[in-house]
């Protein structure tokens, strides 16, 4: 490697990276970091819910039934006794964590199929985006029911079906990336030079596709939660008596209860929204930040 | 034009619509549970017997097979029958079913569109017109705050809020449901049981179309051939209405082919909160049922409309935009 003289060194560091563009553009951006903050807010709630609350979130106390909320249970208790405050903390837990590996696993189909699909393009590329095709011409719920019916409810199923089910979206926007991408000088350079099909897409293409990957992914956490909280609602989702907020309110459904016990059933709806608010302001604060079209 | 549809319908359409019968296809043979499992359970049945009871019922072969056998089924109508007690044909069940449900997703289509589309116009225009002085009005943030709200509040949770204020606490409308047996259908009846549903269902339309709006009104309003409009002397009313509406609806009805499954996956949950007799309530009492038939028979009929959705999406597309016909 040439020596560099001094100039070139101090041009260097005086060259912002795009993430540290972004950055400045999201910390403008009020909006996006009260998401942000509350988002945190959120994940230390459902982190530390045990050290938070005296009460367990399934254990039946039949003698403290529907309760209305007091100083001992802030937010009253459920038909079975249990706190509701707790189940609500507890819940955001599951909540929380079936959108991030639900997400998880969206993101590493999507990544495979995608980046195969836009960098093959051809015959390959047909194959997969028309199966994308297919799995997006099913209502995203009816194939999570079907899904769930067959493999039975259970926490880790939701993860899977909703992960598995969300793919073709981030994939067809990775593809497109890629063939935006493709055509590029940079890129076309490394392939003149020879580089390997797997050094052209991990160190030129990859890295540069990620900023509307980041925006899909935050996004899709929302949505997620949603799928979740939907599927759960409909009695399909996280089975009780484990708590998530799709199965408080799904149990707070009869008409008795949603007249007259409201406590139960306001603040798990209130924290899923909140939460997925507070998700699509940063993400859509991201997106504003990451664009290079912005500014 | 015709030549574009035709060649959508056949290329793309087709080979999908094959992929996604299959796919159900192959659910139904996931499920637990095929017409010879109470024979296993009996001791002593020679296994034999269990392999010419499934050879009669064709099950010995290959599953290439049978999946054409059933597509042939499918194509005539028969969808097989319920497995619940009174075995009527899916078919039927989702025939009587249907047009609830079809009711449900075009009203709230139809506020959707009705609502978003202007919104989205009254906020785009003020802030496409004024944006070199002052970038975003007060009306502007606050109507696109609550797009935010409406895209994150989720549906059934919208239902239950609506519910609670209108049926229960000020007892204004009827609390779900629609038409009983021997009520009369008259038209505001339908009305009332149809407003808070639709409403439900809608919601998230309202808010991503008014958004949409927005963003692809300011799009087109600050392109050339809008100052060329007025620079020729036409009036602002035909500036706006001629050149710019049409042009920013273009984007919007793309929109459209990708809300229709996301209208349907509402259809499901919204009818569960006001129990709406539709094919989203059968498809969860079903599900409840292990009552595979006509599960299968509700997710291929999701799956048909959703396709249909798009086709007039398409055509809808292509009428609006002249140049999608040399595409």
């Amino acid at each position: 490697m040439a020596e560099y003289n001094e100039e070139q060194v101090m041009s260097r560091r005086n060259i912002e990276s795009p993430w540290a563009v972004g950055w400045r553009r999201f910390k403008k951006n009020r909006v996006a970091l009260l998401g942000a903050i509350f988002l945190v807010i959120f994940i230390f709630l459902a982190v530390f819910a045990p050290y938070l609350t005296p009460y367990d979130p399934t254990r039946a106390d039949f003698l403290r039934r529907n309760q209305a909320p007091s100083s001992e249970h802030w937010l009253g208790t459920d038909e079975m006794g249990r706190d509701v405050l707790t189940r609500t903390l507890y819940g955001g837990r599951i909540s929380l964590s079936v959108g991030l590996v639900a997400v998880s696993i969206m993101m590493i189909i999507a990544l495979i199929l995608g980046s195969i699909a836009g960098y093959a393009g051809g015959f390959t590329d047909t194959v997969i985006m028309r199966l994308a095709d297919v799995f997006l011409s099913f209502p995203f719920l009816i194939l999570a029911i079907t899904a769930s019916a067959l493999l039975g409810p259970s926490i880790y199923n939701v993860m899977i079906i909703l992960g598995v089910i969300s793919w073709p979206g981030p994939c067809r926007l990775l593809r497109a990336e890629f063939l935006k991408l493709k055509n590029q000088d940079f890129v076309q350079a490394a392939i003149a030079l020879g580089g390997g099909h797997r050094r052209i897409i991990l160190i030129h293409l990859l890295p540069n596709a990620i900023p509307p990957l980041l925006v899909a992914a935050t996004l899709g956490v929302a949505s997620t939660i949603i799928g979740e909280a939907g599927l759960s609602f409909l009695g399909l989702g996280v089975p009780p008596p484990a708590p998530s907020w799709g199965n408080m309110l799904n149990s707070a459904r009869a008409l008795h209860i949603m007249e007259g016990m409201p406590w139960m059933w306001l603040p798990p709806g209130i924290a899923i929204f909140l939460a997925v608010l507070s998700i699509n302001f940063l993400g859509d604060g991201l997106r504003d930040a990451l664009d290079p079209k912005q500014e | 034009m015709m030549t574009y549809l035709i060649r959508r319908v056949l290329f793309q359409g087709i080979p999908v619509l094959i992929g996604f019968t299959f796919l159900v296809f192959l659910m139904i043979n996931f499920a637990p549970g095929d017409p010879v499992t109470h024979l296993r359970g009996v001791p002593d049945l020679d296994p034999r017997v269990i392999e010419d009871r499934k050879a009669q019922l064709g099950l010995d072969r290959p599953l290439i097979v049978r999946y054409f056998d059933w597509l042939g089924e499918l194509l005539q109508g028969n969808l097989g029958r319920s497995f619940d007690s009174a075995r009527r044909p899916v078919a039927r069940l989702i025939q009587e079913r249907l047009p609830v449900t079809i009711l449900l997703s075009v009203s709230s289509i139809i506020i959707g569109w009705g609502i978003g589309i202007p919104v989205g116009w009254g906020i785009g225009i003020p802030v496409g017109i004024y944006s070199a002085r002052r970038q975003y009005t007060l009306s502007d943030y606050t109507i696109t705050f609550l797009a935010f709200v409406g895209v994150s509040i989720p549906n059934f949770f919208f239902g239950m809020l609506l519910l609670y204020i209108f049926a229960l606490i000020l007892n204004v409308l009827p609390a779900g449901g629609y038409f009983g047996p021997g009520e009369q259908f008259t038209f505001t009846g339908m009305l009332s049981y149809l407003v808070m549903p639709a409403f439900t269902l809608g919601l998230a339309s309202i808010a991503s179309i008014t958004r949409y709006m927005r963003s692809s009104l300011l799009e087109v309003i600050r392109q050339d051939y809008l100052r060329t409009a007025r620079a020729k002397g036409l009036r602002e009313r035909v500036v706006i209405y001629k050149h710019a509406l049409r042009n920013a609806l273009i984007p919007i009805l793309t929109l459209m082919g990708f809300m229709v499954p996301i209208i349907f996956s509402g259809a499901v949950i919204t009818e569960q909160v006001f129990s709406w007799p539709g094919l989203g309530r059968m498809a969860i009492d079903a599900t409840h049922q292990r009552n595979y038939p006509v599960m299968m028979g509700i997710t291929l009929m999701f799956g048909v409309l959703t396709f249909l959705g798009n086709v007039i999406a398409d055509v809808a597309y292509a009428i609006a935009d002249p140049r999608i016909r040399y595409d």
